[in-house]
């Protein structure tokens, strides 16, 4: 089963992609800010991260820099989550390693198709 | 806006003589006045101590006039600094040349007073429309990064549950806990919206407090009710025996004080007493509420009451809010004059938020005027107009109140507000015209717009004078009181 690791310091959008990710039986680990996310990533390797931008502790934009600077994450996908629609935003993730973002609000079924998308699942 | 009070002018002229009469002519008329003698010192004073008006002489030996213009508006920071060149020459193209450089405008020398007044005061005027419309833009930007960040978050939740509700099965258990994520999320974003016009209304100047006499204790009492009955976060209330009066608009030091009380229990997780206590001062009263609760980061102390500023840490993060209770604490209580603050020992050692309020100045039993006005603040300019010609005055928040004081004191004036609450001022005039043939004369100052019969009607009952409500009001309103006042005492 691929293992999925949500970052971001709303529980309500915890619990929604968490819902989101269930509808497609993925495992799922929860971080409310960056370092927590951190230390998951490091212990659990998840197949994908997906990270919001702004965060308490590390932002996702760090984040991102970490896990494309360490070699045991190199699989790792990551999909930004970001509640600002500016594009430098966007381009500063795409441009330090995520494969996707996703702007908020977002519909679920945009968000699981990306995931499918990314994980290559059926 | 049309207050020359503490407007700050900076006369720039080489000749001590001309400065000096354009410095007193203007510091009568109530500026606040700086000179200087050259154009080095004057771009110095700017930079630093920035005026909101310069009146620039020309013709100055080393740096003239034009060279400071040049300078003056080629930086970013002085460039909106209205200039008034000062000239003695007759020359057309100078004066043209001042303008082309960014002049707002010239007096020929030797100045005329009131051609002075008139000027400075017009670019004022100008000066601060064109500030509103900054600060307008400045509002509309920031409403836009609010919406498009803090607003996204519940919407995201709200059309996140609702798609998967509709595509997906789930349990009855599931959808309620789905249904419930998406009510609290649509009532926070219900209180964010309503929180954030809130601020911005009393921002703007849109929404003012209405100052009276308060009594703190009956409204700390009915604060603690209304927030209703936590065992584990009891609110205690320790106030001095007798407290008197403040000056206070009652709704808004509500909103402030369950406020600050409903933080106080939000950021008490483990429970613990809140005590809200009152220390008086010499002028006023200091309120404080203390928690036992999270305590607040030093770091964070000073950025508390901004908008939007969150402390951040894993102990909070399930503590949910706008963002902006207390940015509109701070509003609030700025508008009643006083100061607000907070203290705390550190993380997990409580914290205590206080403001102040000035005590209401004790109302004399009898004077020259009367004032029957439930607006405070205004009540105090008539009243500081009405000394300065002379004249001693009383209050009375209502009518009723008006009335009691006829029944014992017979003043030789009454300013009347026609809006107020309780017994409306038409039929206060009507009681007081019944009781006596012998009643004062009344000036009525009123927002209301009369018509002709109106006006009538209200002469028929003793107004001598109508005074519209506006930023003249009590200067003219002190005028018009003044004059009733002295032909009541020539009539024989």
């Amino acid at each position: 089963m691929k293992r999925v690791l949500i970052a971001d310091d709303q529980r309500t959008i915890r619990m929604l992609v968490a819902a989101t990710l269930a509808v497609a039986r993925l495992d799922v680990l929860e971080a409310s800010d960056g370092n927590e996310a951190w230390g998951l990533i490091r212990e659990h390797r998840p197949d994908l991260a997906i990270l919001d931008v702004q965060m308490p502790g590390q932002t996702g934009l760090e984040l991102v820099r970490a896990i494309r600077q360490d070699e045991k994450l190199a699989d790792t996908r990551i999909i930004l989550l970001t509640a600002t629609a500016q594009g430098s935003d966007v381009e500063a993730g795409l441009s330090v390693g995520a494969d996707r973002y996703v702007t908020k609000p977002f519909s679920p079924l945009d968000l699981l198709e990306e995931v499918r998308q990314v994980l290559e699942l059926e | 806006m049309n207050d020359e009070r503490g407007r700050r002018v900076l006369v720039v002229d080489d000749k001590p003589d001309n400065a000096a009469l354009v410095e007193a002519q203007l510091t009568r008329a109530g500026y606040d006045v700086a000179c200087v003698d050259n154009g080095r010192e004057a771009l110095a004073t700017v930079t630093f101590d920035p005026p909101d008006l310069i009146l620039l002489d020309i013709m100055m030996p080393d740096m003239d006039g034009y060279q400071v213009l040049e300078q003056l508006k080629g930086r970013e920071t002085t460039k909106h600094i209205p200039v008034i060149a000062l000239t003695a020459l007759q020359d057309r193209a100078e004066k043209l040349r001042a303008l082309e450089l960014g002049a707002s405008d010239f007096l020929t020398k030797p100045v005329d007073r009131a051609e002075l007044l008139a000027r400075v005061r017009t670019l004022l005027e100008l000066n601060d429309l064109w500030k509103a419309q900054g600060e307008l833009v400045r509002m509309k930007d920031e409403l836009l990064s609010v919406v498009s960040h803090e607003l996204r978050t519940p919407l995201a939740s709200l059309v996140g549950f609702t798609e998967l509700l509709l595509t997906q099965d789930y349990s009855e258990d599931q959808r309620r806990e789905f249904l419930i994520v998406m009510m609290h999320e649509g009532r926070r974003l219900t209180a964010l919206i309503n929180d954030f016009l809130d601020l911005q209304r009393m921002e703007s100047g849109r929404q003012t407090v209405h100052l009276q006499p308060v009594d703190l204790k009956p409204l700390l009492q009915q604060a603690i009710a209304t927030l209703g009955e936590d065992l584990e976060r009891p609110i205690v209330l320790d106030l001095p025996a007798a407290l008197p009066q403040v000056d206070a608009d009652p709704d808004r030091l509500m909103q402030v004080v369950t406020n600050l009380l409903s933080n106080a229990r939000k950021y008490s997780p483990q429970g613990g007493r809140i005590r809200v206590s009152a220390v008086m001062g010499e002028r006023g009263v200091r309120v404080r509420i203390e928690d036992r609760g999270l305590g607040i980061p030093k770091e964070a102390l000073p950025k508390l009451f901004q908008k939007f500023y969150r402390v951040d840490n894993s102990d909070r993060r399930s503590i949910t809010g706008t963002g902006l209770g207390l940015a509109i604490c701070r509003q609030i209580i700025a508008e009643h004059g006083g100061r607000i603050g907070a203290k705390s020992d550190g993380e997990g050692k409580g914290s205590t938020f206080w403001f102040t309020l000035a005590f209401s100045r004790p109302n004399p039993v009898s004077g020259d005027v009367l004032i029957v006005e439930d607006d405070v603040g205004f009540c105090r300019l008539l009243e500081a107009e009405l000394a300065a010609l002379g004249l001693s005055a009383v209050r009375a928040p209502n009518a009723e109140a008006a009335l009691d004081r006829l029944a014992t004191s017979a003043p030789k004036a009454i300013g009347l507000d026609l809006l107020l609450p309780g017994i409306s001022g038409e039929e206060f005039l009507q009681a007081v015209a019944q009781r006596s043939r012998d009643a004062p004369p009344v000036v009525i100052i009123t927002v209301k717009d009369l018509d002709g019969a109106q006006r009538a009607q209200l002469c028929e009952l003793g107004a001598v004078a109508l005074v519209p409500k506006g930023p003249e009001a009590a200067s003219q309103a002190a005028a018009r009181l003044a004059e009733a006042v002295i032909a009541g005492a020539m009539r024989p």
